[in-house]
């Protein structure tokens, strides 16, 4: 770290000697940080063509995100991006999830995360 | 942002004027906050059958997470020392995905029977956040 700036560590860690894993927050690395979240559904009609939602994020570069979804009816567990049925892909304008449509009708209900850094 | 918070800028930037990507932190924006986080192997078993990774968070809510893995290289008949973001989908038929997913109380890895011969030691890392999944 350099001369001056803030180091939080976890509880128990000295902040003196704690390694990075350890802190909570050290101004000499960044953070993924949070500009937008929310929750969105794609319905599935059942006609075998995939199915979409775009968003529009407003960031004036193509952001970092994170998104999970419900799939196929299923309020039981939660999927990360690119799963079987579930994709996203961003531009420098909206983030576009697809849900796959294997010719049964449902609502995908999906809980994205853009961050204030750029994917690339 | 609001007329009070904490902000704090990369090397080389104006805190004063320095944009949301430009901020190393910022009050005004929620972070990935880290629940737990670990690494674990499996080893393919002899015959090669589906296994599933089971980690246990019960935080009564289903999170966010990350989860990478090792994989096989088919083209250098090894395991990568490298680790793949999950979920990891074999394109070329068989069951040879990665896929992970999360419940209230549990994040599951299952590793698809034929993602790498038996015998084969995959590693693994995870995080899990506070913040939640859907």
């Amino acid at each position: 770290m350099s001369d001056y700036g803030i180091k939080i560590t976890k509880d128990g860690y000295d902040t003196s000697s704690a390694s990075i894993p350890n802190q909570v927050l050290n101004s000499s690395y960044n953070s993924l940080k949070i500009v937008a979240e929310g929750q969105t559904t794609i319905s599935v009609n059942g006609d075998n063509v995939d199915d979409t939602v775009t968003i529009s994020h407003g960031r004036s570069n193509i952001p970092a995100f994170l998104a999970f979804a419900q799939l196929r009816g299923s309020s039981t567990v939660s999927y990360p991006l690119n799963s079987y049925d579930f994709k996203g892909v961003a531009n420098s304008s909206n983030i576009v999830f697809t849900a796959t449509d294997s010719g049964t009708a449902y609502t995908a209900t999906i809980y994205y995360y853009i961050f204030a850094e750029p994917s690339r | 942002m609001a007329n009070y918070g904490l902000k704090i800028s990369k090397p080389g930037y104006d805190v004063s004027s320095a944009s949301d990507s430009e901020l190393v932190y910022s009050s005004k924006f929620d972070t990935l906050k880290v629940f737990s986080s670990g690494s674990g192997s499996i080893t393919v078993p002899n015959p090669m059958a589906e296994q599933t990774v089971t980690i246990t968070h019960n935080l009564g809510y289903r999170p966010a997470f990350m989860f990478y893995t090792q994989i096989f290289d088919v083209f250098s008949g090894s395991v990568t020392s490298g680790y793949y973001m999950s979920p990891y989908t074999d394109p070329v038929g068989g069951d040879g995905s990665i896929m992970p997913y999360v419940s209230t109380t549990t994040l599951k890895i299952r590793y698809g029977a034929v993602h790498a011969p038996a015998g084969s030691v995959i590693n693994y890392k995870y995080f899990i956040f506070y913040n939640k999944a859907i």
